[in-house]
């Protein structure tokens, strides 16, 4: 620490040297600001993640050093700043202007996040009672690294640079180079399934070392005459995402029979006898192409854009890609005097590939199955076979249009109506929505802006009331994700008995936390009652409904008051309260832990 | 749910060279989970097998669930801080930051913690 107070002081000092040694050269374009310090945290916590969860929080004094500049060299105009407060926590940011032929932005920071340490315990809440014993719980769990803290620090540096063609054109182009890396290092939990089933949990620690890559070249032309201004834009994009820390890994024990220990479930587990890893991510790679034009005339008061993208993002180690095309198009117009009106239109097609997943199938190598696998029930068993290996289709693949509206006019002084209308069409390439069609919206909002002068106080007062209407037919949804009614199920053993396969097969609710009607009022009023005392009222109330989910439900009240009073010129206080109160109602699911 | 958030901050000239101020957020919030019961017999006593289609009972006895999924978190972020202009181009400054976070109802662990954290700065800039 002795080192860095000392680096520090020295910044300090040649920042007002320097700064002296320009203003007596008559540099009076040159500004700078430098501030040095110590600061000491305590803590008093079993875990930083809640009272700090973005404060590295070392205990003990530590320097610190922020400092800024800006000005004016030879006509290069620029400006910079930085903050160190720690080593994990740190900011720096530079603007160079050279006669608006060349520009370039740089910005820098890093900072530390505290992670959540799920000890698992709560798994125990699994447990049941007969009344008289307690029974353990069927689901355990192995906490490998309890009380550990866990943490990541994440850095992102950006650069900015664009060009000015310096060429005698009939139009002005400019080109830029823009460059991200963002950087997470640290470690997070990681949590499996273990043993030989999802009844044994456990969690690790895990290595993150994580980046996102950018390039982002491209171009801007403008053009201006007598009819309008018009710019054109063309922008590509090329983002790699890898990690370059190992996996964790997890031994699955051998699968035996826990009271003969004998090799019968050989054939119902899918790993045994190895260590694999888990949490692994895969690197992947996204391009896109963006291409925007707008043009505005103002002898008709009317703008025109429209852009439209295409890219492509692949998973590089499975060999699995999805595809966006999107094109976005709005004129706007404010030709009458006191409206302005702006219609838009939006198309956008996701599509996702299918994977097939296939799974590991192990034959039993001892008792009554031995040769066969679990789901060929060649031992004479009464269920219906099943081939396990299936086709994960996308919920994510689908095309959107949306077509829009809104508008405002000034009904008098003072006095402005808002309003807008969207209708938007969602299909989905697989039924992934309540009640099996392409999800439709429509959405209404109305508002009225006021602003007048009461007798009483004869100060401004500004009050903003807005409706909004949501009508969403057949939204996403988890279609056949739980089951309700009467059981049906075959008791009689293992080799007789129903399979969890042919429990889920009887699902027959589809499941949502989305609504088909939402309500939604706002207002707020600013209220200068004296020259020196303001009120702030504001309210919130939201109100979602999905009738066809069981009765699913969900209300928001929101009020808040805020007061600005400066009783004297050098002194002033602000109060603020906020109150919230939700309620959701909705359909419980209780997992079957011995399908 | 349920939540209150109060903030309140002030700030103090008593002289062109000295200045305070204070800030503070409180919040109190609280959920849970209401009490309901499933429509099958939740004990071997009240199993009977065939009628009303269940052919087994299900031990699950949700009449805790309100107590379990309770939460209850208390925040508090206190700042208060001092500044004074020793001359035209240095300032010294001091601040004094406290962080409470209290888990009334531990869920998945205890939370609660506290950190003071306390700052001095000298300032220079050029004119």
């Amino acid at each position: 620490m002795g080192k860095k107070i000392v680096s520090f002081l020295m910044v300090f000092f040649c920042m007002v040297f320097l700064s002296n040694a320009w203003a007596e050269e008559g540099e009076k374009d040159v500004n700078i600001e430098v501030e040095t310090g110590v600061h000491g945290a305590g803590v008093d916590a079993k875990t930083k993640v809640k009272v700090g969860e973005y404060d590295v929080l070392d205990v003990g004094a530590h320097p610190d050093v922020t400092f800024s500049l800006d000005g004016k060299i030879e006509g290069a105009y620029f400006s910079g700043g930085g903050t160190y407060y720690e080593d994990e926590d740190q900011e720096y940011h530079a603007n160079v202007d050279m006669q608006r032929y060349v520009t370039e932005e740089f910005s820098y920071h890093r900072f530390w996040h505290w992670l959540d340490h799920d000890p698992l315990t709560n798994l125990a809440a699994a447990a049941t009672n007969d009344g008289t014993n307690r029974i353990p719980p069927v689901v355990t769990y192995t906490n490998y690294e309890p009380g550990r803290e866990y943490g990541i620090m994440r850095s992102e540096m950006e650069s900015k640079t664009t060009v000015r063609v310096p060429m005698e054109l009939p139009f002005e182009l400019k080109t830029f180079f823009n460059y991200r890396k963002e950087v997470r290092r640290g470690e997070r939990q990681a949590v499996t399934m273990s043993k030989c089933s999802s009844c044994h949990v456990v969690s690790r620690g895990k290595r993150v070392d994580e980046y996102i890559e950018d390039y982002n070249p491209g171009f801007i032309a403008s053009y201006r005459n007598g009819i309008g201004r018009f710019n054109v834009s063309y922008e590509y994009l090329d983002r790699k995402f890898g990690e370059s820390a190992l996996p964790v890994e997890n031994y699955y024990d051998e699968a035996m029979h826990p009271g003969s220990g004998s090799d019968v479930f050989d054939d119902r587990v899918q790993y045994q006898n190895e260590k694999l890893p888990y949490a692994e991510l895969p690197r992947s790679r996204k391009w896109s192409h963006i291409a925007k034009a707008n043009g505005y005339f103002p002898s008709v008061s009317t703008g025109l854009f429209t852009g439209g993208t295409y890219s492509g993002t692949e998973n590089k180690e499975e060999d699995l890609r999805f595809n966006l095309k999107s094109i976005f198009s709005r004129l706007s117009n404010s030709m009458i005097p006191g409206l302005a009106l702006n219609v838009h239109f939006r198309w956008l097609d996701l599509a996702n590939e299918a994977k097939d997943v296939n799974t590991t199938e192990p034959e039993a190598t001892a008792g009554t199955n031995a040769g066969n696998t679990w789901a060929d029930p060649a031992h004479g068993g009464t269920y219906t076979a099943r081939d396990p290996d299936y086709t994960r289709e996308s919920a994510m693949s689908r095309d959107e249009w949306e077509v829009g509206f809104d508008g405002s006019y000034l009904l008098m002084r003072g006095l402005t109506l808002r309003g807008s209308y969207l209708w938007r069409q969602i299909s989905r390439d697989f039924d992934y929505t309540q009640g099996d069609d392409d999800t439709e919206e429509h959405i209404a909002k109305v508002g009225i802006n006021a602003r007048f002068t009461p007798p009483i106080i004869e100060k401004p007062v500004s009050t903003r009331l807005t409706y909004k209407f949501e009508s969403i037919a057949h939204p996403f949804a988890n279609v056949n994700a739980a089951f309700r009614g009467e059981e049906s199920i075959t008791p009689g053993g293992a080799f007789a008995g129903t399979q969890y396969w042919e429990l889920q097969d009887m699902r027959n609710v589809t499941l949502t936390n989305l609504p088909t009607r939402k309500d939604e009022i706002r207002f707020d009023t600013t209220v200068p009652i004296l020259d020196r005392l303001s009120v702030t009222g504001f309210y919130r109330f939201i109100k979602e409904e999905n009738d066809l989910a069981e009765g699913w439900k969900n209300w928001t009240h929101m009020p808040s008051v805020s007061i600005w009073y400066a009783p004297l010129d050098k002194l002033n206080f602000t109060a603020s309260y906020l109150y919230r109160h939700g309620k959701t109602s909705s359909l419980l699911c209780v997992p079957v832990y011995d399908g | 749910m349920e939540g209150h958030t109060g903030i309140i901050s002030m700030n103090f000239l008593p002289t062109e060279a000295l200045s305070f101020s204070v800030s503070s957020a409180y919040t109190d919030s609280k959920a849970h989970m209401e009490s309901f019961e499933l429509g099958g017999p939740t004990s071997e006593s009240e199993f009977i097998t065939g009628e009303e289609g269940f052919t087994r009972y299900y031990n699950y006895d949700f009449s805790e669930v309100p107590e379990y999924s309770d939460l209850h978190i208390r925040e508090l972020d206190l700042t208060c801080g001092a500044s004074y202009m020793i001359s035209k181009n240095f300032a010294l400054g001091a601040e004094y930051n406290y962080l409470y976070y209290g888990d009334e109802e531990t869920y998945l662990y205890d939370g609660t913690g506290r950190a003071h954290i306390g700052m001095l700065t000298l300032t220079y800039w050029s004119q």
